[in-house]
């Protein structure tokens, strides 16, 4: 059993082509350099002002779980940028106005270039922003 | 029964007594149990994803065969099942049934849970080795079912061979093989994916500072360390040095004695620092459960039974 065990746990990382799956594991998750520069796709709200704001997990995915937000912002702006606008946008209507924020009046869907060390320590500007799309919140 | 805790000896057919599979039993069980219990509300925003974006579903491991999400009633039901179990197992009771229901439901909610386009890594431990206790005999000790087997008269009985046996022992040896594997694996990864570059600490810096962003973009807190720790470039490369090395190095624990408790005190110290500078916790290591089959853990119950007798003698005195 124990042979079987080990075999089936090393199998996914022999294989020519690893790829991840549960419960047998590659454990890739730290294994890649990402270098400095790296892209991100998340959804910003925008006020009547033009203030961009950042949007929880809850609202852009419907989920407390940023790094389960993190997946579905990357899938959505790839599969459907569109949709995901307009589901934001229902969820923010929902949410809006918080208690201290101004109102949401738009949400773009944007793939943000950063210098990741750079933003993170002297709050560096993205070095690039592409906006997929733009959808304005219900009732705002 | 020993009260000092001790690294179990090396060798897969290494005789054991009942009480460790038992102690095992309690340890894995009532953490699986815990965990579900406390990740409920995100389990259950899980579920709902099947009505709100059944298109994001992305099947992994026995869930493959899946062409979408499953209906959020039998996701409820499975989740509620495994919990029943999961105290069943606990308590030993009926474990031939419950222990075995307890492992295949904590693999059905935890790949549920990590096939929306996310493996999360944190569970696959505590998946397999409740597989391996499922399929030992883990309630032989401590549980309703040894009870159950005292009081009734034509009960086997537990003759002195089987104070301590083999049955007892491998399963406990095969949780530290798992354990020793999946740490191979991963330094592994990093040199499949890396080189021994990697170890410069580049990597790991840009790693620490992507993960601290990425979340930061949809609105998560990255780990307040994150930023000082970045601040201090120089630290990265003894800790890639010490990370890619812990994982490589992971069958050294298979050598049992000191060297076993040194590799478990650096694995440990190893998810530590990822908890501090990254924010991710990886809860079956950072609370120890995953490191209890390397030593002999029985023993808890004694120290903690001897400990809890001085204390009431002391109140008493």
């Amino acid at each position: 059993m124990t042979v079987v065990v080990v075999a089936l746990m090393l199998a996914p990382s022999v294989s020519v082509r690893p790829s991840d799956d549960f419960p047998l594991s590659t454990y890739p998750m730290f294994a890649v350099d990402r270098g400095r520069r790296s892209a991100f796709s998340t959804a910003v709200g925008v006020t009547d002002d033009g203030t961009r704001l950042r949007l929880s997990p809850h609202l852009l995915a419907g989920t407390e779980e940023p790094i389960l937000a993190v997946r579905i912002a990357r899938q959505m702006t790839n599969r459907d940028p569109d949709g995901w606008c307009l589901e934001i946008a229902t969820r923010v209507a929902r949410s809006n106005p918080g208690p201290t924020d101004d109102p949401v009046v738009e949400i773009e869907v944007v793939t943000e270039t950063h210098d990741v060390i750079a933003t993170l320590l002297d709050d560096a500007p993205p070095v690039g922003v592409l906006t997929h799309a733009t959808c304005e919140v219900p009732g705002a | 029964m020993t009260t000092r805790l001790r690294p179990t000896p090396r060798g897969l057919l290494t005789p054991a007594p009942p009480e460790r599979l038992a102690a095992l039993r309690v340890l894995v069980c009532g953490f699986g149990l815990g965990y579900l219990l406390v990740r409920l509300p995100h389990l259950l925003d899980v579920i709902r994803l099947a009505a709100d974006a059944p298109d994001r579903f992305d099947p992994v491991g026995p869930l493959l065969l899946l062409d979408g999400p499953v209906d959020e009633s039998l996701a409820l039901v499975v989740l509620l099942a495994t919990l029943v179990a999961g105290v069943a197992a606990l308590a030993g009771w009926r474990w031939r049934a419950t222990g075995p229901s307890f492992a295949l439901g904590v693999l059905l909610v935890a790949s549920y849970r990590n096939s929306w386009g996310q493996i999360f890594h944190t569970e696959n431990l505590l998946v397999l080795h409740l597989g391996v206790l499922a399929a030992a005999p883990s309630a032989d000790a401590w549980s309703l079912d040894s009870r159950r087997r005292r009081g009734q008269t034509t009960a086997e009985s537990d003759g002195p061979e089987e104070l301590h046996a083999v049955r007892y022992g491998w399963p406990a040896q095969l949780m530290v093989v798992i354990v020793v594997v999946a740490y191979l694996v991963a330094g592994w990864a990093k040199l499949r994916a890396s080189g021994f570059g990697w170890a410069s600490g580049d990597a790991l810096r840009n790693l620490v500072a992507h993960d601290a962003l990425r979340k930061e973009v949809v609105g998560g807190s990255a780990s307040p360390i994150a930023r000082f720790a970045l601040r201090q470039g120089w630290i990265f490369a003894p800790m890639a040095v010490l990370s890619l090395a812990a994982e490589l190095l992971a069958p050294v624990a298979l050598l049992g004695g000191r060297i076993r408790v040194a590799w478990v005190a650096v694995a440990w110290l190893f998810h530590l620092g990822v908890l501090a500078v990254m924010g991710i916790m990886f809860p079956y290591q950072v609370f120890g459960v995953a490191f209890a089959a390397f030593v002999t853990v029985e023993s808890l119950s004694g120290r903690t039974r001897a400990n809890l007798s001085r204390w009431t003698a002391r109140r008493t005195s």
